[in-house]
């Protein structure tokens, strides 16, 4: 298989693997593809070549047991995982291959996006201890508008006259892309404001090369525990 | 008409000539590829097919009316001329405009074009470009510039009065009187345009702003996917009902 198969493949597992799920409340599931696989969407139409899959979740509407048992049903098991320490429920979850019949099958890091305040938090192994309840925790933050504009703008959009603005793009302001042909059955999905999540994260992205763990984020909050969160 | 081969061609050269134009009166910095044309570089690498004029943005409170006025002397040194423009008296200055105006008459009737202004060229005298649109005679390409002035943590564009209609507005976004004739600006958040960069396009060393992911997705969102027509997105507009007063001026921000 080359490159652009094992892709296409990967791409059709995750779509059924996430899509199959509910949030809690019923409703869908919602996610997106972030950083490094949004990036090398929007900069080249491409998928999966140089970084792991990342996709991101809206922490709200996670079932997160489920998750973690549709991936395994699918190949893949946890690795290692943060979790927030007042529900237990995981802030981020590394999965591996588990003897995946697709050879090459990459790495997949789910974050979930925590809404606090005008922001989304995420976390990963920044703190390097490798535990799931770490001594402190240190998220990164991205302006809420970039993930989830409010319901009148992504109404506006939906509603204007181009026939394809409301297939486009959902009613939690998720864009719902093809990808390898058009009108195919291959989709990616990726967050309101892709651009500025570009720029955010890779500065000068289109013009110049990133690599996996490049990602850049001067906006930080670190506390002991999750309870501070809350306050 | 849109880009095809030639016109790509006649474009990238003119794109070319208007930098160095700038470069030569010292506001090469301050020039930068705005709205379609920047959609296109970031996109596709190239021009828009379907798209008929290059938009050029100017920082205009970063250049002088002397500069602005030796811009033009260099434009039409070079066998641009003006095919349309606008003057708002928002930045009133130094009589600069006058002398614009009369060059512009005297340029537009020597080529046979001479038609009057929209403003008499007593009042003019006080004005500063908003806008203009060139042409060079040896093709067909359109290059608009937008005077692009800060206020309020926006930078605006416009084409003063008369720019659009009523018509094209969404009434919940800004009350229109079809009686009025007031000027409608469209404003980009100011920290979006603010800080430019240089990039090669095609050969041609030409500025966009460094958060251009961010203009894209404010001027058109859903960008990653062609959609053929339709200008920039009017989610930040300013009603002007006198250029003088800003105490007047009506901000919408309908993000």
């Amino acid at each position: 298989m080359n490159r652009i198969d094992t892709a296409k493949r990967v791409v059709s597992i995750v779509s059924s693997t996430m899509d199959m799920l509910s949030a809690p409340d019923g409703s869908r599931l919602k996610w997106f593809y972030t950083f490094g696989t949004m990036l090398e969407y929007v900069a080249d139409k491409a998928f999966g070549l140089n970084f792991d899959i990342d996709i991101g979740v809206f922490a709200d509407s996670v079932g997160w047991q489920q998750l973690e048992s549709a991936w395994r049903d699918n190949g893949c098991k946890p690795k290692r995982t943060i979790v927030d320490d007042r529900n237990d429920v995981p802030l981020n979850l590394h999965l591996e291959p588990n003897n995946h019949n697709i050879k090459d099958f990459p790495t997949i890091d789910i974050f979930s996006f925590v809404k606090r305040k005008g922001e989304y938090l995420y976390t990963y192994d920044i703190n390097r201890e490798g535990k799931q309840k770490p001594s402190r925790y240190v998220f990164k933050t991205v302006p809420s508008w970039m993930l989830a504009p409010g319901p009148e703008v992504i109404a506006k959009i939906r509603g204007r006259s181009h026939p394809e603005a409301s297939r486009l793009l959902d009613e939690n302001g998720i864009w719902h892309y093809d990808i390898f042909e058009d009108n195919g059955p291959f989709k990616v999905q990726i967050p309101f404001a892709y651009g500025s999540l570009c720029d955010t994260w890779y500065p000068g992205w289109r013009f110049r090369k990133y690599y996996s763990g490049q990602s850049v984020s001067e906006s930080m909050v670190e506390v002991k525990s999750c309870k501070e969160l809350s306050k | 008409m849109s880009f095809d081969r030639q016109k790509k061609q006649d474009a990238l050269q003119d794109l070319a000539i208007i930098m160095d134009c700038a470069d030569r009166v010292g506001i090469r910095k301050h020039v930068y590829v705005g709205f379609g044309l920047l959609l296109g570089i970031v996109r596709d690498r190239d021009f828009i097919g379907h798209d008929d004029d290059v938009d050029m943005c100017v920082q205009a409170d970063k250049i002088t009316a002397a500069q602005e006025l030796r811009y033009f002397k260099e434009l039409a040194s070079e066998g641009m001329f003006f095919a349309r423009r606008k003057f708002s008296t928002r930045r009133s200055g130094d009589g600069w405009g006058g002398d614009i105006v009369s060059l512009v008459r005297a340029y537009n009737r020597a080529k046979g074009q001479d038609h009057e202004f929209d403003e008499g060229e007593e009042g003019a005298a006080k004005k500063r470009f908003t806008w203009f649109s060139l042409r060079r005679r040896s093709d067909h390409n359109k290059f608009c510039h937008w005077f692009m002035i800060p206020w309020n943590g926006y930078y605006w564009h416009t084409k003063s009065g008369k720019w659009v209609t009523h018509r094209k507005f969404d009434p919940s976004m800004i009350a229109y009187d079809q009686y009025h004739d007031d000027a409608i600006m469209k404003g980009v958040p100011q920290e979006y345009v603010e800080e430019l960069i240089e990039i090669d396009f095609r050969g041609v060393k030409l500025n966009i702003p460094k958060n251009y992911g961010h203009c894209l997705d404010f001027w058109y969102p859903g960008w990653l996917i062609p959609m053929k027509g339709g200008s920039s997105a009017k989610t930040v507009l300013c009603r002007v009902p006198t250029w003088e007063d800003e105490t007047k001026w009506k901000v919408r921000d309908g993000r």
